[in-house]
């Protein structure tokens, strides 16, 4: 079987031969073979000849001329095999000469076929040519040297049969049919020669045979490493000149095995540095857990995600490199392979939209907010401009009111003198209520004149809050603003929450003074009503470094810590639909920074809260 | 014997009013379109002094009077209908310079006040409500300077007279001489 196999093997060779002839390797190879051959022939004609000389000596005693005439001597009587050894040291010389298969070919058949005729020639000009063996070394020669030469195998079978037939062709008819001399030869010799011919045969084709499978195994594992290699080269390329970051790790230690240069650029760690480095180093203490868990997850083959963000430590660098990463085992190599792409500028731009995005949101809620205010301030206005018109409506009857209280009381106390008097005594002795009258008067006038006093004190302070001198600013005592805003917020504060003053030395503040008594006015009645029940209020005053601070201290229920950054947002009110605006503290912080000055907040959930304003001293 | 023109309650006949006066009494003209305030001071004013108090509702009656009759003193209103107070000073300050004015107001307008002081030489501005303390004070201390002026215009007067007959005297004289 494994011979049929291996036959049909060959077979399938030298058919492949005939379509690989056009291979500039194989020619080449087999034109080295051809040389080989030519070299193998010379020398065996050599041998052969030298052998026969000496087996002639050994057997018969002395030197039997292969083809000579009795008689000769000299030079003559060996001059055929001089002839045959040059014929063999001519094939020799001529296997150096490189020609093309086919020249070659030629030329050698040619050279024999001239050797030939040669020494046919040499046997007619000797006239000799007698009784036997005279042609059978040539042939022999000629047969051992085609044979010996690995043309392709149906060639050299098909010059080995023609040279056997031309052979018996001779012996068949003699050499007399050829105009040659009668030839008898010797059975035995007929026996080597057909051997000769078939085992120089066999070996051409053998050695043709074996060279071009070997040559063919040779192209095939030529062809097999150049794919490979191209595809390798192709995969190479990819790897390196990836802009994603492509590496191998150790699965039992972590240790990077293989990185490519977009890995190396995009952790700014050379790859000699990461073959000393484990994966987890690499990644940022925020992920590192959360990472090693998926990885881990896919190892034991637990669902995980395929692909997921995580933060990369740069060298050198505080911003971490933000990737993209897909990692899996590969194979049973030991060895897991994985890869990440930079997404930091895609996670930059991300932020930066959404930053935009916000900045956008802002923008619309501060001219909202804008809109609001203005909206706020021209009510404020309105308002300003309402209260100093009713103030000074009230302020006529008022005064006509606090006058007449005031002259009624002297007039009572003219009434009360007389009463002294003893020429009166028989009068109010008559009207025994008349005395008590008059008291009555004189208590009822005492409470008409602290009633109008109060509603003085109130429209003065309404009048001063409601001032229509916005247009600049001006000096003022900011204690008479707070005092004044007190006033206006009597009746929420009486009886329910205690005021303490605890103003120090201030000079006058340069401000817009009806829109400061509006930040107090805020201030005061959001500390009211953080009030619930009973409560203090602090107002404290002083100069420091220059500029003066005014505290508002209640003792409230507190702002929670979530809702204090947001306590000057314009809209944001704790207090309730219809209670608050959600406006007022967002005024006031304008206003306090229109005047180049800060407010402050202090508060704990409880304890209450404390507004610290600062303002400078003088404007400019 | 106190008659004091209440314009007011006199509606045909003001132009006419007459006042008979003591000597050494202070006539006092209060102008406020408002009633009640001019009730109010009167009220105040002849209860704890002795001056003379005249009150008018009308500004341009109040002025037709002081061209007529000498007036120490003149309380006004600011805001009134078809005459302002200030003007109104104004126009009494050219018959009766020696007169004190004083403008009570309401209206809390600084910038006003301090135009009315300068323009019209005012003596005192109030504000509205009063104290009636302030006030007796304000007008005490305007009479006073009142009487200083008329009584420094008598001495020029009197200096000026003597003046004259010097001056008679000197002619009588150089006629004696020449």
């Amino acid at each position: 079987m494994t011979n049929r196999h291996s036959s049909r093997e060959l077979w399938a060779d030298f058919k492949a031969s005939l379509r690989s002839e056009s291979d500039p390797e194989f020619k080449e190879e087999i034109s080295l073979l051809n040389a080989a051959g030519m070299r193998l022939a010379g020398s065996v004609t050599i041998g052969a000849v030298l052998f026969m000389m000496a087996a002639n000596f050994v057997f018969f005693g002395r030197h039997f001329d292969v083809a000579g005439a009795p008689g000769q001597t000299g030079v003559m009587m060996v001059f055929d095999e001089v002839i045959y050894v040059l014929l063999g040291l001519s094939v020799i010389a001529l296997s150096h000469v490189r020609w093309g298969r086919r020249h070659g070919r030629l030329i050698v058949a040619l050279m024999l076929m001239a050797f030939v005729v040669l020494i046919y020639a040499n046997f007619l000009a000797k006239g000799v040519l007698k009784d036997r063996g005279d042609a059978t070394p040539i042939t022999f020669m000629m047969l051992v040297g085609i044979g010996a030469m690995p043309f392709r195998p149906a060639h050299a079978l098909a010059l080995g049969a023609g040279a056997v037939t031309l052979r018996a062709i001779i012996l068949r008819f003699g050499p007399g049919w050829l105009g040659l001399p009668p030839y008898v030869s010797e059975p035995q010799m007929e026996a080597y020669l057909v051997m000769l011919v078939v085992v120089a045969t066999g070996i051409s084709t053998l050695i043709y045979a074996g060279r071009f499978r070997h040559f063919q195994n040779h192209a095939r594992e030529r062809d097999l490493r150049e794919r490979i290699g191209a595809s390798e080269r192709k995969y190479r390329a990819l790897f390196e000149h990836s802009s994603d970051g492509i590496f191998v790790i150790d699965r039992s230690t972590g240790l990077f095995t293989t990185v490519n240069p977009a890995l190396e650029e995009m952790l700014a760690i050379p790859a000699a540095d990461l073959y000393t480095m484990a994966f987890h180093e690499v990644i940022h203490p925020d992920d590192r857990e959360r990472v090693i868990g998926y990885y881990q997850a896919r190892i034991r083959g637990d669902p995980a995600p395929m692909r997921y963000d995580l933060k990369l430590l740069r060298r050198g660098s505080d911003q971490p490199v933000i990737g993209e990463l897909t990692i899996h085992r590969t194979g049973d190599e030991g060895v897991s392979m994985g890869a990440v792409r930079d997404i930091t500028e895609h996670v930059e731009a991300d932020v930066k939209l959404q930053a935009y995005a916000h900045e956008l949101e802002s923008k619309n809620r501060e001219i909202r907010d804008a809109q609001s205010q203005l909206v706020q301030s021209e009510k404020m206005a309105s308002l300003g401009n309402l209260v100093a018109g009713v103030a000074h409506e009230i302020n006529t009857p008022l005064g006509s009111i606090h006058a007449n209280a005031d002259t009624s009381r002297r007039a009572l106390e003219l009434l009360a003198a007389a009463a002294g008097d003893p020429a009166s005594q028989e009068v109010y002795k008559r009207h025994p209520k008349l005395r008590r009258a008059v008291d009555i008067l004189h208590e009822s006038n005492a409470t008409t004149l602290t009633a109008t006093h109060r509603i003085v004190e109130i429209v003065r302070s309404l009048r001063s809050f409601a001032r229509l001198d916005e247009a600049e600013f001006k000096k003022v005592d900011i204690h008479e603003g707070i005092e004044g805003t007190l006033t206006i917020l009597h009746h929420e504060l009486k009886n329910r929450i205690e005021v303490k003053r605890e103003f120090g030395d201030l000079p006058e503040i340069e401000c817009y003074p009806n829109q400061m008594n509006q930040v107090f006015l805020n201030l005061l009645v959001n500390a009211a009503q953080a009030i619930g029940d009973r409560g203090t209020i602090t107002v404290r005053t002083r100069l420091e470094e220059g500029r003066a601070v005014l505290e508002f201290t209640d003792t409230g229920r507190g702002i929670p810590a979530d809702k204090l950054p947001r306590i000057f947002d314009p809209g944001f009110t704790t207090k309730g639909v219809g209670v608050g605006t959600g406006l007022g503290l967002s005024i006031s912080y304008r206003i306090i920074q229109d005047h180049g000055g800060t407010i402050a907040v202090d508060s704990s959930p409880g304890r209450g809260t404390t507004f610290t304003i600062r303002l400078p001293v003088t404007q400019g | 014997l106190t008659f004091s023109a209440r314009r007011d309650t006199l509606a045909s006949d003001t132009k006419q009013e007459f006042r008979m006066t003591d000597a050494n009494k202070h006539v006092i003209l209060i102008v406020d379109d408002e009633e009640m305030v001019t009730t109010s001071l009167r009220s105040f004013l002849e209860l704890e002094t002795d001056y003379e108090v005249v009150t008018f509702t009308a500004p341009r009656e109040a002025l037709a009077y002081a061209q007529k009759q000498s007036v120490d003193l003149i309380v006004s209103d600011y805001l009134m209908p078809d005459l302002d107070g200030i003007s109104l000073l104004a126009e009494i300050k050219k018959v009766q310079p020696q007169a004190t004015r004083v403008l009570l107001t309401g209206y809390a307008d600084k910038e006003n006040a301090i135009k009315a002081i300068n323009d019209v030489g005012l003596y005192q501005y109030i504000e509205k409500p009063w104290e009636n303390a302030d006030l007796k004070l304000i007008i005490q201390n305007g009479l006073e300077r009142s009487d200083l002026l008329r009584r420094l215009t008598e001495k020029v007067q009197e200096v000026e007279k003597a003046h004259g007959e010097l001056m008679n005297i000197q002619t009588d004289l150089l006629k004696v001489f020449i």
